[in-house]
């Protein structure tokens, strides 16, 4: 990767930043202020202050890295980060790095994953995830029924599962409603009611029914970064062919979405705009839920209620991710390696770079906004 | 086949599926879960025939395709097999020379 000579004073002054930032225990976070949250290997909580672009304070997530999936508690002063291969949960204060939570899902006859899921109860009093169970036999693998399970957050630091519901396999990113619904991405995507495990359809993906010309959607639920519009968010590809003849040449190919609304409930699935490039996440802008922000090899700008490309900037290198500041204004674009790059949102220029110490890899790229 | 006994429940499990009518379908993978094959952007080509939508560099990609068992057969897989594969190597754009390959017969 060819970096620019700005690129690497940016990177420096990141690492001095960064030097200071391990060495000093930061004070509590003044109010009302953005956050940037994310995890790099080998396996540190970065939380950076949106107002400098600098990192307040790098907290040191116990074990080896997981994926960096993130979830935040309501009041956003609490992260819970998914660790150790995705087999452990631990909760951190974001104002002091202070450990608050750890649950440990794996025994040594009973390894449990959670691939991305996890989320926090709309009252914060309860974290739930998406474990994959599988136990170990002397001779044998034995997979198990996927499970809701459900912690007790106040049990700290030595948290077991309190109840589990049976879910569908395949399920990755999850959220909660303000019903307290959880909102489980998967084939399909269903929400779940943690109290009594009844499971409802929010909208149909794999087993969608819009006839034999439009090829079943490929979705990707690896992150959701909603938490600017209030929402879950899932974009797909499908097709749209011109005859039973499933030419793929001919065939009109779109991106689509689902998102739900995460104040309702309600959800959406549309066909947003032509399949050009790739796209990993899409967010909405804040301000205006026709606008939406996509990230990969480009960061790209689109008007979805004229289905169009509004603006495509082509980035550095791959970054999986995106996330927004609350006003609308700056997106920050991250994952895969060690910088954060940052643009403005009107014409998507490159307005800066935040340097870390170590890839991001699949890591979420949250926003906290911590009020008074 | 019927020299043969099955002695343990794994061996009971394959001949009791002999018969394609009592395997299990196998269907395409709709969402990402880690460990499978998926039809999302690879590493050989990208979905419009080319090479322009691949990751870009690949060592961008190295962590995100083996901390998430993600693609198994390209790089290790940190989650269940290989986690110390990236230890001591934070940034894989730096530092690829030391993400060294695997191989089997070394374990």
């Amino acid at each position: 990767m060819k970096l620019t000579n700005t690129f690497k004073s940016a990177g420096l002054a990141g690492s001095l930043v960064m030097g200071a930032a391990l060495s000093a225990v930061a004070p509590y976070a003044m109010a009302d202020q953005e956050y940037l949250l994310t995890v790099t290997r080998p396996n540190q909580l970065h939380v950076i202050d949106m107002s400098t672009n600098e990192i307040a304070r790098t907290c040191d997530i116990p074990g080896p890295f997981g994926t960096g999936s993130i979830a935040m508690s309501p009041d956003n002063t609490h992260a819970y980060v998914l660790s150790n291969g995705t087999k452990d949960i631990y909760g951190f204060d974001i104002r002091n790095c202070d450990m608050t939570f750890k649950a440990e899902q794996s025994s040594p006859t009973l390894q449990v994953i959670s691939m991305q899921s996890i989320t926090v109860s709309a009252d914060g009093t309860e974290l739930y995830t998406v474990q994959n169970p599988v136990k170990k036999h002397r001779d044998r693998f034995e997979v198990m029924q996927p499970r809701l399970a459900v912690f007790n957050i106040e049990d700290g630091m030595n948290a077991k599962v309190v109840r589990t519901f049976p879910v569908d396999r395949r399920i990755t990113k999850i959220a909660t409603t303000a019903q307290n619904e959880v909102i489980l991405g998967g084939a399909d995507l269903k929400a779940i009611n943690p109290e009594t495990g009844d499971i409802r359809m929010v909208s149909k993906l794999a087993n969608w029914e819009k006839g034999p010309l439009w090829l079943p959607p490929d979705a990707f639920a690896m992150h959701s970064q909603g938490e600017q519009a209030n929402e879950y968010i899932m974009p797909y590809v499908t097709a749209k062919f011109d005859s039973e003849e499933w030419n793929f040449e001919t065939a009109e190919w779109w991106w689509g979405m689902s998102r739900v609304d995460l104040e309702t409930g309600e959800a959406e699935r549309v066909e947003t705009i032509p399949f050009e490039f790739i796209i990993f996440n899409f967010i909405t802008d804040p301000r205006d839920s026709n606008i939406l922000y996509g990230s990969f090899n480009t960061l790209s700008k689109h008007d979805i209620s004229k289905n169009e490309t509004l603006a495509v900037h082509e980035l550095g290198h791959t970054y999986y991710d995106l996330n927004i500041s609350g006003d609308g204004k700056t997106i920050y674009v991250g994952g895969t390696s060690s910088d954060i790059s940052v643009h403005d949102s009107e014409t998507l220029d490159k307005i800066g770079s935040i340097q870390l110490t170590g890839d991001m890899s699949t890591s979420d790229l949250r926003v906290a906004t911590i009020k008074d | 086949m019927k020299h043969l006994k099955s002695l343990n429940k794994k061996a009971q499990l394959i001949n009791k599926a002999v018969s394609p009518e009592e395997v299990e379908d196998v269907v395409a993978m709709q969402t990402v879960v880690g460990c499978t094959a998926t039809t999302d952007p690879g590493w050989e080509l990208d979905p419009f025939g080319g090479l322009g939508s691949l990751c870009q560099p690949m060592e961008s990609d190295l962590y995100g395709c083996a901390d998430a068992c993600w693609w198994p057969a390209q790089v290790p897989d940190t989650m269940h097999t290989y986690p110390d594969w990236g230890k001591d190597v934070a940034k894989a754009d730096k530092d690829w020379r030391k993400l060294d390959g695997i191989f089997e017969d070394e374990q």
